[in-house]
């Protein structure tokens, strides 16, 4: 079982300063399948990312990364494993698509190793993978919000990592974008079994896209499971305060939930 | 904000606080007179002659200047606030003090080719602080619009320029300014009851325009609109109290020097303490300035008697500039950071 | 090639580098040759090569001008890369070492070591100013965090700068004679009149070290660019290589501040100019250029220090002032020096 665990937090407890953010927080992930992480603000989706790539360290518990301790990895393996989007990022003004990706070779080459071959490589795949070899000479910060967030993600593929963290990348875009992004992501998953987890606000989102959901309240998993076994009116009601109906799409089997008001609670 | 009872309470107690800072700083010096004694020699009920001659004589017109001085400069900040909008807003912030500095140089220097009669000083240091506000306001308008932080960047590199310029000619004639040096960073010392009949008439015309101009500038930290709407013609408002607030700064620069930190610190207290309403702020800012200059001017002279350096070979003043760029500083970074929040 | 799809054009790489090597040659000769005596550029070969030439002549330039050209270039180089550095990994494009009290706070250390007369090692005079730098940078950096834009960390670096100047005035008062306008200029105002070789002597290693590790390091600086989150998951310690940089930029600065004094407003305007010759946010291009650039700028304003008040010499600081100011003002009023974005 755990062989097949690409990424596991154990018991894992972190935060800022004096507040705690994770308690205790247990999740393994399953290779090439997309985990969507959900809950109100502030529950510490982000953090469990963060936490995810040593990007906070935990402060009690352990993340194991394909079975070793995280912390006995140097930061440049842990980034040819694991990359992370983080939300919204922004990138110098005139820094041109090809640049972007190339820096995703930076775990590769450090700061005196050679691009090679193999760099040259792997980013033309993945400007390719996102469909933005026409794009590769136009400034990041010119683009439009969809085709910005797949230059970031190609910058993610460039690196090689077979774990993909991506924290709320819809936000921001319209809604043909959105579908864009996600379906990009779960192609991603099933043709090249990258292993996936998206912080989503957007149940409706994690319903379609994800494998399993995830749901995080006040830095613990509150439900775990398939989107039809956890996106219930239940779990609307008490961990997201609103009144719900969850109905099935009858096209794709899946569950999607409708709030419907703040549930008079 | 406050009732009129507190607002009256706290000029007063302003007041009072000016008035005790003023007693100790006619007794401070290489002499300690207690002020029992200061208040005797001032009301000229004094039996001892080295008292009547060392209070009436010497400190009182340093101590006299420190109260014009900073009164002008609380009262140029507070206008320049107002016109600017903008709470970073001071004389040495918009060009003000660098232009006038750099005139006065080229007229003590004689470049003018006239002779430098010291009466005609003020004049030009207001020639000059009109010209280094006005550039500095030119510069930083683009297609018209000004926007806060950009000015006061514009204003630092132009103040930098203006400060090159000065500095070339401080060079150009090192003799005839051999003394400025303590005037680039704003000093009480030394001065004597010419200084103060320099700086009074300028005082007595500026102070009570200043005052006066609050209604003026109640409108004017409305938006455009508004004021508008309220009849009062904007640029010509604007354009004058810019000249006034030059005016009273070109007064106090011209006894003083560019004494930094007054004009800033002045009006963002008074604003703290009573409000945006201009018929208040103005005075208080004004009274703010006294207490701030009188206590700043307390420590640069007591730390000239006795100088904190060991090595120290010189018993030279130490210009109150110098403090208040010391002092005023942080107060200016927590300032800054409050706005910025 | 598809370049022009969309990202800025710049000149050609050859082309940019030529002519400004170029040009660095043609002010070399205008340097060695002017002062006091003027040198024909035809005689130079022969005075630095050979015996040729009058003696007095090949004492002064061999042993006065050929050190200061060296160290104008070294001082320019160090200061526009720095400036370089620091608007790279902060992400700042007004940062700098006047804008962040680096050259504010190395010169007050120099300014306390000088004039109390403490025993230090001619040798480690930079050390000292490299202390007093990093001291100055990180009270600005602790003072601005939580700023929210650009102008307002420079602008709470030129409070800190301004008390900083503030301290130094103080000292000055305090333990030089009274209207020592030198000893003024010594501090404020960076200069490089009667260098000797001495002087290239304690400069050099530190220019060797910071100068190519600065390049070395500069694929890291390309990723920091990068949100501080993104920088750590592709491997880069962030913040190690951050503080790293900080600390080349302040040894680069500490450096020459310990022989020149504060040089101002190089570090700010070089790296702007080299992205308007090649806008591409890649260090690897960026730094070198800033590094020649600064170079060229600084060689400029020598020579004009030189010829202003021919025969007499001023401090290149406010040549370099009146040269790069005036230049900042334009950009910041055409291209608002990228503060937009």
């Amino acid at each position: 079982m755990n062989d097949a665990e690409p990424l596991r937090l154990a018991e894992v407890s972190a935060g800022y300063g004096q507040r705690t953010v994770l308690d205790g927080l247990d999740l393994g992930l399953r290779q090439g399948t997309i985990t969507a992480i959900v809950g109100p603000n502030g529950s510490g989706k982000s953090t469990v990312i963060r936490a995810m790539a040593r990007l906070l360290p935990t402060r009690s518990g352990v993340v194991l990364l394909d079975g070793r301790d995280i912390q006995s990895l140097g930061s440049r393996d842990i980034a040819r494993l694991v990359s992370v989007l983080p939300q919204s990022p922004t990138s110098p003004p005139g820094l041109t698509v090809r640049e972007l990706v190339e820096l995703g070779r930076f775990p590769h080459t450090g700061l005196f190793g050679r691009f090679g071959a193999e760099g040259a490589r792997a980013v033309e795949s993945a400007l390719t993978l996102t469909e933005l070899s026409d794009f590769v000479e136009r400034p990041v910060d010119e683009l439009s919000g969809g085709e910005r967030q797949r230059a970031w993600i190609a910058l993610a593929l460039a690196q090689g990592a077979s774990t993909l963290l991506l924290d709320e990348p819809t936000t921001f875009l319209d809604v043909r974008h959105q579908f864009e992004v996600l379906d990009l992501v779960a192609s991603l998953c099933s043709s090249r079994g990258m292993t996936v987890v998206l912080v989503l606000h957007d149940l409706v989102h994690a319903a379609n896209y994800a494998d399993r959901v995830v749901v995080v309240d006040a830095g613990r998993i509150v439900a775990d499971g398939a989107p039809s076994e956890v996106l219930t009116v239940e779990l609307m009601r008490t961990v997201f305060g609103v009144a719900a109906r969850v109905f099935t799409n009858p096209e794709s089997g899946r569950v999607f939930c409708l709030p419907v008001g703040t549930g008079g609670s | 904000m406050t009732s009129a009872r507190s607002f009256a309470a706290l000029t007063l107690f302003t007041g009072l606080a000016a008035a005790v800072l003023f007693v100790l700083h006619l007794g401070l010096g290489t002499v300690w007179i207690p002020p029992d004694r200061v208040v005797l020699a001032l009301l000229d009920r004094s039996t001892d002659p080295t008292d009547l001659t060392i209070v009436r004589e010497l400190r009182l017109p340093r101590a006299i200047l420190g109260l014009l001085v900073g009164c002008m400069l609380g009262l140029s900040g507070a206008l320049l606030q107002v016109v600017m909008r903008n709470r970073l807003a001071e004389p040495g912030l918009t060009g003000v003090s660098a232009g006038g500095i750099l005139a006065a140089v080229l007229f003590l220097a004689g470049l003018w080719g006239l002779p430098p009669p010291g009466r005609l000083l003020p004049f030009v240091v207001l020639l000059g602080a009109l010209a280094g506000g006005t550039l500095v306001l030119f510069v930083s308008s683009v297609r018209g619009r000004i926007d806060p932080l950009r000015l006061i960047l514009t204003a630092v590199i132009v103040n930098a320029i203006l400060g090159s310029l000065t500095s070339i000619v401080m060079l150009r004639s090192q003799q005839a300014l051999g003394s400025i040096l303590a005037w680039l960073i704003g000093s009480l010392n030394g001065r004597v009851w010419d200084d103060v009949w320099l700086a009074l008439p300028w005082a007595a015309v500026g102070i009570p325009a200043g005052l006066l101009a609050a209604r003026a500038a109640n409108v004017l930290q409305l938006d455009d609109e508004s004021g508008r709407a309220l009849g009062l013609p904007l640029q010509p408002a604007r354009v004058a109290m810019f000249g006034l607030a030059a005016f009273l700064a070109a007064g106090a620069v011209s006894v003083s020097g560019a004494i930094p930190f007054v004009g800033l610190m002045a009006p963002n207290a008074a604003r703290a303490i009573a409000g945006a309403d201009a018929r208040r702020l103005l005075p208080l800012s004004a009274l703010i300035g006294c207490v701030l200059l009188l206590a700043a001017d307390l420590v640069a002279q007591s730390l000239s008697i006795r100088p904190p350096i060991p090595s120290s070979s010189y018993r030279v003043g130490l210009p109150v500039g110098a403090v208040l760029a010391v002092f005023g500083a942080p107060l200016l970074i927590i300032l800054l950071r409050r706005s910025i929040r | 090639m598809s370049a022009a799809r969309g990202a800025a054009p710049g000149w050609p790489r050859a082309i940019a580098a030529g002519a400004i090597v170029a040009a660095i040659a043609a002010l070399a000769v205008a340097h060695l040759s002017t002062g006091e005596p003027m040198v024909a550029p035809g005689q130079l070969p022969g005075i630095l090569m050979g015996d040729s030439g009058d003696r007095i002549d090949r004492l002064v330039v061999r042993e006065l001008r050929v050190p200061r050209l060296i160290l104008s270039l070294l001082s320019g180089a160090a200061l526009g890369l720095s400036g370089a550095i620091l608007q790279f990994v902060l992400r700042n494009p007004l940062a700098s070492p006047e804008l962040l009290g680096v050259s504010a706070g190395a010169s007050l250390a120099m300014a306390v070591i000088l004039l109390l007369n403490a025993p230090v090692l001619f040798a480690l005079h930079p050390v000292v100013a490299l202390a007093g730098g990093l001291g100055g940078g990180l009270i600005v950096l602790a003072a601005s965090r939580g700023a929210r834009t650009p102008i307002e960390a420079a602008l709470i670096g030129v409070a800190v700068a301004a008390l900083l100047q503030g301290a130094i005035l103080a000292i000055i008062s305090l333990a030089a004679a009274s209207g020592a306008v030198q000893v003024y200029f010594l501090f404020t105002v960076g200069n490089l009149a009667n260098r000797t070789w001495d002087h290239v002597q304690i400069v050099w290693p530190w220019m060797v070290v910071g100068i190519p590790a600065a390049f070395l390091l500069a694929r890291g600086a390309n990723v920091l660019q990068l949100h501080e989150d993104v920088a750590s998951s592709l491997g880069l310690q962030a913040r190690r290589m951050r503080l790293v940089f900080i600390a080349l930029a302040a040894l680069l600065v500490g450096s020459i501040v310990a022989v020149a004094g504060p040089i101002a407003w190089v570090g700010l305007l070089t790296p702007h100019i080299a992205r308007l010759i090649i806008p591409r946010p890649d260090a690897r291009v960026l730094f070198p250029l800033a590094t020649a650039l600064g170079a060229l700028l600084l060689l400029a304003s020598d020579v004009l220090s030189k010829v202003v008040l021919y025969p007499r010499e001023i401090p290149v600081g406010l040549c370099t002032t009146l040269l790069a100011a005036p230049m900042i003002l334009v950009l910041l009023r055409r291209t608002n020096l990228g503060l937009n974005r």
